[in-house]
């Protein structure tokens, strides 16, 4: 290089030097290296000053055995960073750590929405975040041997490192993997753990100072503590909620999850891409084209323009989307009036809606739920004939009458509001800094809608507004998903009108059943109907991914489950939790 | 609001919720008593898979398998549940078409997770998902469809929706 060569101060080096040691060019835009020690600092001159208040996704990478990676610089954290003022695109920070000491200060005191992902972070790979207030396991128990997601770390039915696996078909004839490795080998302990005596940590929620015991003046009570579920009705799957109560009021709440954990990013790595668009209909089983939706995007963003879907894709993906937005809507309103104990009358009439709308979904799919229809750079097959028909007179003349008879008899019932009017309290800051998305921050007011923030797809041509309500309570947050289902249908009314005749596949992307996108990172990232759906992927120029991870949104909108609960009554935490609208699949992973 | 001002309402509200039951009792149910009654499916709908035949040729009883053996549905399957095995036609009394055939061809519906992976991969078209539901079993080696299973059409009660 000449010496006229102009160095450009590296960014923030005027505030805090030091804290950004390099700046990377990537597949999706910068990134900037930083200073482990240096990073709380940075992160809270980014949040005052510079306005990057949503601290969205927090991921580490484990590069053992990538290219140009050694033990120095074997794991990273990287943080994604958006401005729910501004818009735009992310600020990604990457922080490298030792192989020794993967150690780093936490950011929970900065973004308080870090905790879960830092947790996580800790649980499947082992980093540990200095100051963090409870550093355990969140998806895996005490007893597990190892951080899964460690790439020399193997799986006790272990077979290849990627599909197909021949290990399945020995000598031409099915293995069972439980034969391979019996029942009472499969399973390794962390040193020191015996499994019969071990007892379950005693819960480690931190007691609220404000109401100490028999605060209220009135009768004495004792704290007790209380277990909802795994296995309870009001939460929507195996998830437990940890209550600490005094009489009926709520002083602390931690939500304990895991139970259906299957290590999916894991899986993904073993995959080809291709192979993990029917895995994540599995993620939000309610909205699979959604999930669909977002890998298609996170992938066409690292294979590059050629991979650019078509016109008619374009719109059929919108129409899918918003389809899949109204079956959300329409089934966690639904499961949010059986938690407050209407039971089953409001779901059946929503399930009824959606049950037409599935169909759409199998007539064009071949599945329900479970759609496999996206594929990269268009989708799977072509609208069956007289399907647009069919769909327009949906979308035009049953769905708004629909929507408005709910609304009718729901959002003005006296109950409903009763129940639900001032219940789970979030400010909008508390929203922002617990990383909430989706129905949860937009029902504390803050209209920040992905959609309009950071538009993908072509939802830059569609007129639709975002539906935000200020009550901060959980009514709020279902007034948001009525009127999403009201967008939903403007957005589709003005989709199925234009959209045009044409391929459904970019000519590369036809029949391409294994891709080789360049080395690199992207992050890809939709508004699914729960919030900002993102799939973070690491490509080393192989057909598997590196790294496959999945920015679940329902996860993390329980960051603000215990805030949010503090303060109500125990019957109300069911109804605080419905109104997060979480699905287990995607919380668990 | 007065005592009687919210009877009155209240009498309304729930007058006008019955009169929403109400209506739907003259309506026909959407659900059907499968497998009494047929259930409706459309035609992509991907159930249990089938492995196809080319139509017969005058005077003989069954046509060629499509299947070459060439193993890309079992690369394709996210779930390993495909097994083939290939070998080599008899050029006399080929199974195929082609200079291979499948020895064996193996579906585990347990591993199955119906994404229909392999019928897109399938160079010619001989395995398709049909719109049969796969019916349950006692044991766990009946989940696995070997080739005679896989070459006769399923049986199922369901009737296919014209597309639209
Ligand atoms: S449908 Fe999918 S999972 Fe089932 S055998 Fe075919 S490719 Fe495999
Ligand atoms: S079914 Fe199709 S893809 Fe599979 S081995 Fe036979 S010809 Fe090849």
């Amino acid at each position: 290089m000449s010496e006229e060569t102009v160095v450009t101060p590296l960014p923030y080096s005027d505030v805090l030097p030091g804290a950004v040691l390099a700046e990377e060019t990537d597949l999706d835009g910068t990134s900037l290296v930083v200073a482990a020690d240096k990073l709380p600092e940075l992160a809270r001159h980014l949040r005052d000053v510079e306005g990057l208040d949503l601290l969205s996704n927090l991921t580490a990478v484990d590069y053992f055995g990538y290219k140009g990676r050694t033990a120095e610089d074997r794991f990273e954290v990287v943080y994604h960073l958006f401005s729910t003022e501004k818009g735009g695109g992310p600020t990604v920070l990457r922080v490298r750590l030792p192989e020794n000491n993967p150690v780093l200060p936490t950011l929970v005191d900065v973004y308080r929405g870090a905790d879960l992902q830092e947790r996580e972070a800790y649980d499947l790979f082992g980093i540990r975040f200095l100051g963090h207030p409870a550093l355990r396991r969140i998806l895996l128990w005490e007893g597990f041997h190892g951080h899964p997601m460690r790439k020399d770390w193997q799986e006790p039915y272990y077979e290849a490192e990627s599909k197909p696996f021949k290990s399945r078909h020995p000598d031409g004839n099915y293995a069972w993997a439980e034969d391979r490795n019996p029942w009472g080998s499969n399973v390794q302990y962390p040193d020191g753990f015996d499994p019969l005596t071990w007892q379950e940590p005693v819960s480690q929620i931190p007691l609220q100072s404000h109401a100490g015991n028999g605060a209220s003046g009135m009768l004495k009570t004792d704290r007790l503590i209380v277990n909802m579920g795994p296995q309870h009705p009001s939460t929507h799957g195996v998830f437990r909620m940890i209550v600490e109560l005094e009489g009926e009021t709520i002083m602390a709440l931690e939500p304990e999850m895991g139970y259906l954990h299957r290590n999916h990013e894991k899986i993904g790595e073993r995959n080809t891409y291709l192979m993990n668009m029917p895995y994540t209909d599995r993620l939000d089983y309610i909205s699979s084209m959604s999930n669909n939706l977002a890998y298609a995007i996170a992938v066409e963003k690292l294979l590059g323009e050629e991979y650019a879907p078509t016109e008619r894709a374009e719109y059929i993906r919108v129409i899918m989307a918003e389809l899949t937005r109204i079956v959300n809507h329409l089934f966690s309103v639904g499961t949010f009036l059986n938690d407050l104990g209407a039971f089953f009358t409001p779901l059946l009439y929503a399930v009824r809606e959606r049950e037409l709308i599935l169909d759409m979904f199998e007539a064009v799919s071949g599945s329900r739920m479970m759609c496999n229809y996206l594929r990269f750079g268009g989708v799977a097959r072509d609208l069956p004939d007289g399907w647009l028909e069919q769909c327009k007179d949906l979308v035009f003349k049953r769905l708004p009458g629909k929507i408005e008879e709910l609304t009718t008899y729901l959002t003005g019932n006296e109950i409903l509001q009763e129940r639900c009017i001032g219940v789970g309290y979030l400010s909008p800051q508390d929203a922002i800094n617990l990383s909430c998305t989706g129905p949860q921050l937009r029902g504390s007011g803050v209209a920040y809608d992905i959609r309009r923030a950071e538009p993908y797809s072509i939802y830059d041509r569609f007129e639709f507004d975002i539906a935000a309500f200020n009550g901060c309570d959980v009514y709020s947050r279902f007034l948001v998903r009525m009127e999403e289902m009201r967008q939903s249908v403007r957005i589709l009314e003005q989709a199925l009108k234009q959209i045009p005749e044409g391929p459904i596949q970019s000519p590369k992307g036809q029949g391409s059943y294994v891709v080789r996108p360049p080395v690199g990172t992207v992050y890809g990232r939709i508004e699914s109907p729960k919030g900002e759906l993102g799939f973070y992927l690491v490509s080393d120029g192989s057909g598997n991914p590196f790294r496959y991870r999945v920015r679940p949104p329902s996860y993390i909108n329980l960051n603000a489950l215990g805030p949010m609960s503090i303060g109500n009554k125990v019957a109300d935490c069911v109804i605080i939790l419905g109104g997060i609208d979480i699905v287990l699949g995607e919380v668990d992973r | 609001m007065s005592k009687a001002g919210d009877f009155v309402k209240g009498a309304g509200q729930i007058a006008g919720a019955m009169g929403v039951t109400l209506k739907h009792l003259t309506k026909k149910p959407l659900t059907v008593e499968y497998p009494d009654e047929p259930a409706a499916v459309f035609p992509r709908y991907r159930g249990r898979h089938m492995l196809r035949r080319y139509d017969a040729a005058p005077g003989a009883e069954l046509g060629l398998e499509r299947c070459i053996g060439c193993c890309l549905c079992e690369a394709a399957c996210p779930t390993g549940a495909i097994l083939v095995e290939a070998a080599e036609n008899d050029p006399a009394d080929p199974h195929s078409p082609g200079e291979r055939y499948a020895k064996t061809y193996e579906v585990n519906l347990l591993r199955c997770v119906f994404c229909g992976d392999c019928e897109e991969a399938c160079p010619t078209e001989a395995v398709v998902l049909t719109q049969a539901f796969p019916v349950p079993e006692q044991d766990r080696r009946s989940f696995i469809l070997v080739k005679d299973q896989l070459l006769e059409p399923p049986e199922s009660n369901i009737v296919i929706r014209p597309e639209q």
